[in-house]
C-alpha cells in the first residue's frame, strides 16, 4: 500500500512537471474545458436554486386551491361556494383570494395586483409594491402610485411600503392593496373571489378532501400544493434538460477535440514516452501517468469552472443566462439566490464532463503507452 | 551470461516490406566482460542490442538471461527483468528536455514507488562519482556533449544493473571525451559489470579493455571480419 | 421520458461503460481463439498490448458502475417529489416495472466487474497469463449482464411518466404485500435479526477458518454471497426499524437520507466492499494450485480475505451500534 501511494505520488509529480513543460497547450485545453463546464454548471446551479426557491416559497402556500371553471376558462368564484367548502370536514381556514393582472400602459409592464391575507392588512388608499414596480415607476415609500383603470378612471394610492428584496423573484411585480380598493379598481361585486384556498388539518387527507370538493363543486378545478410543486419540478428539470441536451452538442465537439489532442501526440511527447519506456517504464506506468494527466486536467478545469459558475450564479445573479432561463419580463427581478450546492448535481456534472473526457482519452493514452521501448533506438 | 539460440527478428511481419533484421543467430555474452558489436549501419547490430537488452522480443528463437528464458515473458515481467538487469546509454543520450539532470537520472526509479529522498540521494552519489554533481540542478539542454553522456550513464546506473548497454557511445563525442568514456567503462568493468556496446569507432573496439568483438553483417555474425 | 440532467448523465455513463465491456468481450473472443503465449508473432504482441486497454476499460467501467449505482439511488430519492404517492427512492423506482430490476442488475454488474478486476490482478502476477482464457471467458459472460443492465435502465427511464401514481416505501415494504420485498419486510423481526447474526457468525467462522487454514474457499465465497442477501433482508426487515426508531418503516433507501446522518452509506459501503472481496477471495483461491500463481496468489487471497473480514466486521459494528443506540426496543 505504501509503495502504491509512493508510486502514485511520483507519477503525479512527474505528470505535473510534464504539464508545466507544455504550458501553452495544456492551458488552452483547460480553458476550452473550463468554458464547457462553466456553462453547464451555471445552468444547473441556476435552475436548481430556482427550483429550491420555488419549493421553499410553496411550502407555506395553502394545500388546496379551488378555481371555478366556465367554458374551460378560469372564472370568478362566488361566496356561496366558499361556504360550501368551509363545511367540508377536515378543511381549515377556507378563504377567498383576490388577485389578478394589470397591464400598465404607462411602461408596458404587467403587474400582479393582489389583496394580502388577513394577517397583513393594508389600509384603504395605500399600497405595498414590489421592488420591480418601484424601480419602473421610480417610487419611494410615501409617494403616490397612480393607476388608470380600464375605464379610464385614475386611482391614486399611497405607497406604504416596498416589499423586501429577498423575495424579489416572486414579489418584483407585486402590488398589494386593500380589498375595497381592489374591488373598486376592477369593479368587482362584493360576493366574488378570484379563487378559494384552504388548509387541511391532516396532510394525509389532502387528496381525499380534494376529491370531496370536486364532488360538491363540479364546475371547479381543484389544485393541490403537491400538484404545483410537481409541475414546477418537472418544468425546471425539463428546461434544464433541454439546455443540457443542447449544450451536449458543445460537449461532444469538446470531447472530439480532447480525443484529437490526446491522440495527436506531438513528436516530442512520443519521444518522451519512448525514452521512459526505454529506461524501464512499463506500459501500465505510462498508462497510469497519462491517466493522471487526464484526471488532473479535467478535475482541475472542473473545480475551477464550477467555482466560477458558483460565483456567477450566486454573487453575480447569473447575468449571462437570466434571459434564457427565466423568460423575459420588463420588471426584471434583481435578486440573489441562496447559495446551495447539491451533491447529486455535482456528481451529475462530473458524469457529464470529467467522465466522458477521461473515457475519450483512454484509447489515445493506451496507444501512446504501447510505443515499443526500442523506438528511441531505431 | 546472456545466450541467444537461433534468434530471428523480423520487422513488419506479414507485410510486403517485411525484412529480417536478425536471422537465425546464436550468441553468448559472458558476464564481467566487455563485448562490442561492430558492423556497418543497417547491419542489424542495434536490433541485436535491443534484443540483448530485452527491449524488443525476438520473432522466433530463445534468449536466456542469467539462465532464465525471457522470450515468452509477458511485458510487465520483461520490463521488471530489464529494470533489474540492464542500464542503457543511448546514442543520442535521450535525456528528457525541460527536466533537470537530477530528475533525468532518477527517471528509471520514478514508477517503482521507492521513497524519493532515497532515490535522490543515490542519484546524487552517482553524479558525484561521474563528476557532474555541480550540474545536478541544471536543465539537460544546457549540458555539453560530455556532460550529457555522463548524465545518461548515471541514469543507466541508477538501478545498479549488472549489465550496461551502450549504443554507439562515442558517436557524438570528440576524441578526448571518447577516451574519457572508455575510462569510465574500464572502471565499471573493474567493479564487475558486464558491458555490451555497439560501435564502429576503432577507438572503442580496438581498445585493450574489450574482451569480445562481434562483427555483424546482414543480421548475421561474420566469422572472419576484416 | 423525463428530460432530467441526472437521467441523461446516467444514460451517458451506462452507454460508455457498456461499450467498453462490449469491446472487451469482442476482444475476449479473439483471445479465446488465438492466444498463444509462446509465439513471438506481431499478432500475439498486439493481443498482449490490448489486454492493458481492456483492464483499463474494466477499471473504468467498475468505477462508473459504482458511481452510477449511487447516482441512480440518489436520483430516485430526489425525483420522488415528482411522483404522486412517492415519498422516497422506492416510489420512484416503483414508478414502472423496470426500476427495481435495474437496481438489482446494477448491483450484480458491480460485483462482476469487481470480481473480474481481482482475477485480472491475480493473473498479472504470474509469468504465463494462467487465467487469461478464464478471465476473458468471464468477461464474455459479463457482457449480457452489462447489456441487460443498460437495457433495463433505458427502459426504466423511457417509461418513466410523472402522472403515474406510484407507491412509497411504506406500501412496498409492508408485510401484507405478496412480493419478495414484502416477504422480507414481513419476516418476524426477532427471527430476521437472529438469522442475520447467525449468518454473520457463520461468515466469521468460515472466514477465519479459511484465513488460518486456507481450506474451504468455495464455502467462503458462498458465505459472502449469502451474508450479503441476509444482510439486505435484515436491513429491510429489522435494522431499518431501529434506525428510523419507528416500528413500521422498512425502507432500505431512507437510510441514505441526511435525516439519519447518512448512516446508509456507512452500512452499505463496507457491506458491498466486504462481499466483493469475500467472493473474490473465495473464487481466486480455486486457482492457487496453478504453479505459476501459487506463490503470489496465496498472499493475495490472504489479504483479500482479511480485508473482507475487516469490512464485514465494520459493517457488523455499525449495524450493531445502530441497534444498540436506537431508542426503539422491539423485544
Amino acid at each position: 500500500m505504501k509503495i502504491w501511494i509512493e508510486r502514485q505520488r511520483s507519477l503525479i509529480d512527474f505528470t505535473v512537471a510534464g504539464l508545466l513543460r507544455r504550458k501553452v497547450r495544456n492551458l488552452g485545453l483547460m480553458a476550452v474545458y473550463s468554458c464547457v463546464v462553466f456553462i453547464l454548471a451555471t445552468v444547473m446551479l441556476f435552475t436548481h436554486s430556482l427550483r429550491k426557491e420555488a419549493s421553499v416559497l410553496l411550502s407555506d402556500a395553502p394545500e388546496i386551491t379551488v378555481q371555478r371553471v366556465i367554458m374551460g376558462r378560469h372564472a370568478l368564484i362566488e361566496h356561496t361556494d366558499l361556504d360550501v367548502v368551509s363545511k367540508i370536514r377536515g378543511a381549515r381556514h377556507a378563504r377567498g383570494r383576490l388577485w389578478g393582472y394589470f397591464y400598465d400602459t404607462a411602461n408596458g409592464a404587467n403587474y400582479t395586483l393582489m389583496v394580502p391575507d388577513k394577517v397583513h392588512t393594508i389600509k384603504q388608499g395605500q399600497v405595498q409594491i414590489g421592488a420591480g414596480v418601484a424601480r419602473a415607476r421610480d417610487l419611494k415609500k410615501g409617494k403616490f402610485l397612480f393607476l388608470t383603470t380600464n375605464r379610464g378612471k385614475l386611482f391614486k394610492l399611497q405607497v406604504s411600503g416596498i416589499l423586501s428584496t429577498e423575495s424579489e423573484l416572486v414579489s418584483s411585480d407585486l402590488v398589494l392593496m386593500s380589498e375595497q380598493d381592489y374591488r373598486n379598481f376592477f369593479r368587482l361585486p362584493s360576493n366574488v373571489y378570484t379563487d378559494l384556498v384552504l388548509n387541511v388539518r391532516n396532510s394525509r387527507e389532502v387528496t381525499k378532501i380534494a376529491e370531496k370538493i370536486s364532488a360538491v363543486l363540479p364546475d371547479s378545478r381543484v389544485i393541490t400544493r403537491d400538484d404545483i410543486l410537481r409541475t414546477y419540478e418537472s418544468l425546471f428539470s425539463w428546461r434544464e434538460g433541454i439546455l443540457l441536451a443542447l449544450l451536449g452538442g458543445a460537449l461532444c465537439s469538446f470531447i472530439i477535440f480532447a480525443w484529437d489532442k490526446t491522440s495527436g501526440l506531438s513528436a516530442s511527447e512520443r519521444q518522451e514516452i519512448g525514452i521512459l519506456k526505454a529506461v524501464g517504464w512499463e506500459t501500465s506506468d505510462i498508462l497510469t501517468m497519462k491517466l493522471w494527466e487526464s484526471v488532473l486536467i479535467s478535475l482541475g478545469a472542473f473545480l475551477f469552472a464550477y467555482t466560477l459558475a458558483y460565483l456567477h450564479v450566486f454573487y453575480f445573479s447569473a447575468g449571462l443566462l437570466e434571459p434564457v432561463l427565466k423568460g423575459w419580463a420588463i420588471l426584471y427581478p434583481q435578486f440573489h439566490l441562496t447559495p446551495e450546492v447539491d451533491p447529486l448535481q455535482v456528481m451529475t456534472l462530473l458524469f457529464f464532463t470529467v467522465f466522458p473526457y477521461v473515457a475519450a482519452t483512454l484509447v489515445p493514452i493506451w496507444r501512446a503507452a504501447i510505443i515499443d521501448p526500442d523506438t528511441v533506438m531505431r | 551470461m546472456i545466450v541467444f539460440e537461433n534468434v530471428t527478428k523480423t520487422y513488419n511481419e506479414g507485410a510486403e516490406n517485411a525484412f529480417n533484421a536478425i536471422l537465425n543467430l546464436d550468441l553468448t555474452i559472458n558476464s564481467r566482460e566487455i563485448t562490442v558489436l561492430r558492423g556497418p549501419s543497417g547491419s542489424g547490430k542495434t536490433t541485436l542490442l535491443t534484443l540483448i537488452g530485452g527491449m524488443a522480443r525476438p520473432t522466433s528463437g530463445r534468449i536466456h538471461v542469467a539462465e532464465r528464458e525471457v522470450t515468452s515473458l509477458p511485458e510487465r515481467f520483461l520490463t521488471k527483468m530489464r529494470q533489474d538487469t540492464f542500464g542503457f546509454v543511448f546514442q543520442s543520450f535521450n535525456l528528457i528536455k525541460g527536466l533537470s539532470v537530477l530528475d533525468n537520472v532518477m527517471l528509471p526509479l520514478t514508477p517503482l514507488g521507492r521513497p524519493r529522498n532515497q532515490i535522490r540521494k543515490e542519484a546524487y552519489a552517482l553524479l558525484e562519482r561521474l563528476h557532474i554533481q555541480s550540474k545536478a540542478h541544471n536543465l539537460v539542454e544546457t549540458l555539453s556533449g560530455g556532460e550529457a553522456q555522463r548524465t545518461a550513464i548515471a541514469r543507466a546506473l541508477i538501478n545498479n544493473p549488472p549489465v550496461l548497454i551502450a549504443d554507439e557511445p562515442t558517436a557524438n563525442l570528440d576524441t578526448g571525451l571518447s577516451y574519457a568514456f572508455m575510462d569510465i567503462i574500464k572502471e565499471l568493468k573493474d567493479q564487475g559489470k558486464t558491458v555490451v556496446m555497439t560501435s564502429h569507432d576503432p577507438l572503442v573496439w580496438k581498445s585493450e579493455i574489450v574482451d569480445q568483438v562481434i562483427s555483424v553483417r546482414d543480421g548475421k555474425i561474420e566469422s572472419n571480419p576484416t | 421520458m423525463i428530460f432530467h440532467p441526472v437521467i441523461l448523465a446516467l444514460l451517458l455513463g451506462s452507454l460508455i461503460s457498456t461499450l467498453m465491456i462490449l469491446i472487451g468481450a469482442v476482444f475476449g473472443s479473439q483471445i479465446l481463439r488465438q492466444w498463444n503465449l509462446s509465439s513471438g508473432s506481431q499478432k500475439q504482441l498486439n493481443m498482449e498490448r490490448r489486454t492493458y486497454l481492456i483492464s483499463t476499460f474494466l477499471m473504468f467501467a467498475l468505477i462508473s458502475e459504482l458511481l452510477s449505482l449511487l447516482l441512480y439511488v440518489y436520483n430516485a430519492e430526489q425525483m420522488s417529489v415528482q411522483f404522486v404517492g412517492a415519498m422516497c427512492a422506492v416510489g420512484t423506482l416503483n414508478a414502472n416495472i423496470y426500476g427495481f430490476p435495474t437496481l438489482i442488475a446494477k448491483i450484480i454488474l458491480f460485483f462482476c466487474a469487481a470480481l473480474w478486476l481481482m482475477i485480472n490482478h491475480a493473473d498479472n502476477q504470474a509469468h504465463d497469463y494462467p487465467l487469461i482464457r478464464w478471465k476473458y471467458g468471464f468477461l464474455i459472460a459479463i457482457l449480457p449482464i452489462a447489456l441487460s443492465t443498460a437495457g433495463l435502465q433505458l427502459s426504466y427511464f423511457l417509461n418513466l411518466e410523472t402522472d403515474v401514481i406510484t407507491s412509497c416505501c411504506s406500501k412496498l415494504f409492508t408485510p401484507d404485500g405478496d412480493n419478495v420485498t414484502a416477504e422480507m419486510a414481513g419476516l418476524d423481526e426477532a427471527f430476521a435479526l437472529g438469522l442475520f447474526y447467525v449468518c454473520l457468525a457463520l461468515f466469521f467462522i468460515i472466514g477465519l477458518r479459511f484465513y488460518l487454514t486456507k481450506h474451504g474457499h468455495r464455502l467462503f465465497a458462498l458465505a459472502s454471497a449469502v451474508l450479503f442477501i441476509a444482510s439486505i433482508t435484515a436491513v429491510i426487515s429489522v435494522i431499518s426499524l431501529y434506525v428510523y426508531e419507528h416500528p413500521h418503516h422498512h425502507c432500505p433507501f431512507c437510510l441514505l437520507k441526511p435525516e439519519y446522518n447518512y448512516i446508509g452509506y456507512a452500512i452499505y459501503l463496507p457491506l458491498f466492499v466486504g462481499t466483493a472481496l469475500g467472493t473474490g477471495a473465495g473464487t481466486l483461491a480455486s486457482f492457487v494450485q496453478i504453479p505459476s500463481l501459487q506463490e503470489t496468489l496465496t498472499g493475495f487471497v490472504q489479504r483479500l480475505t482479511l480485508a473482507s473480514l475487516i469490512s464485514i466486521l465494520i459493517f457488523a459494528g455499525i449495524v450493531s451500534g445502530a441497534i444498540y443506540l436506537s431508542a426503539l426496543r422491539l423485544f
